[in-house]
């Protein structure tokens, strides 16, 4: 499953990138998103963000369903 | 989906047109306006110049419309108007203009608190603090 990914603010300065493509195994079922970000990017360790999935927040992501854009969202400063 | 966004900053010149608009709405008895201002805030001794702002405006927008709907919800209110910057604003320009109107003062003072700690809360923008040096932090509302 190819899935677009989206960074924003202080998250796509770390990671010197604002969007990728990356493609989940649909057979993993459900998957611990902040798990999986902090295995493929360590540095994200140290920081805070929000998960979106389908511009909904969200902890995990089911594999087998249909996605079409997670998003990693830094602490906001709106206003 | 109504687009909330304004590039740069909000001038004094839109809000004055904004309020001039609703003279024709001659059942609103009372406005209440937060304007939102950027700061020269000093971080380590280096002074804040500007904020440049950034969003995932899809879901910004999203964000806006339900504190819009959740605040004709809660408050009778006649209208409401909301519109943040995207990009450069330097301090002393605004960034944020919440415009809402009613029949009654109180409503428009309960309302305008509300919509303004909802968008620091709830909506994905943000700003870049960047300093006259060329370097930058990252704000986070508290």
């Amino acid at each position: 499953m190819s899935t677009p990914v989206k960074y924003f603010g202080l998250i796509a300065e770390e990671l010197g990138k604002t969007d990728e493509v990356i493609v989940f195994n649909s057979t993993s079922g459900e998957l611990d998103l902040q798990q999986y970000f902090e295995d493929r990017y360590p540095s994200l360790k140290k920081l805070t963000y929000k998960i979106a999935v389908n511009q909904e927040f969200c902890t995990h992501l089911d594999t087998n369903s249909e996605i079409s854009e997670i998003s990693l969202l830094p602490p906001f400063a709106g206003g | 989906m109504k687009n909330c966004f304004k590039e740069g900053a909000i001038t004094p010149e839109f809000i004055a047109n904004s309020i001039s608009h609703h003279q024709v709405k001659t059942n609103i008895g009372a406005h209440q306006i937060f304007l939102g201002q950027v700061r020269n805030d000093l971080i380590n001794e280096n002074e804040v110049v500007a904020i440049d702002y950034s969003a995932h405006e899809e879901m910004a927008n999203k964000a806006f419309h339900e504190i819009r709907e959740s605040t004709f919800d809660t408050f009778d209110l006649t209208c409401m108007h909301i519109y943040h910057s995207i990009g450069r604003v330097n301090t002393g320009e605004i960034c944020l203009f919440v415009f809402v109107s009613s029949k009654h003062r109180k409503e428009v003072q309960k309302a305008i608190e509300y919509v303004v700690e909802a968008i620091k809360a709830d909506v994905p923008v943000f700003g870049k603090e960047l300093f006259a040096d060329d370097s930058h932090v990252w704000k986070e509302n508290k």
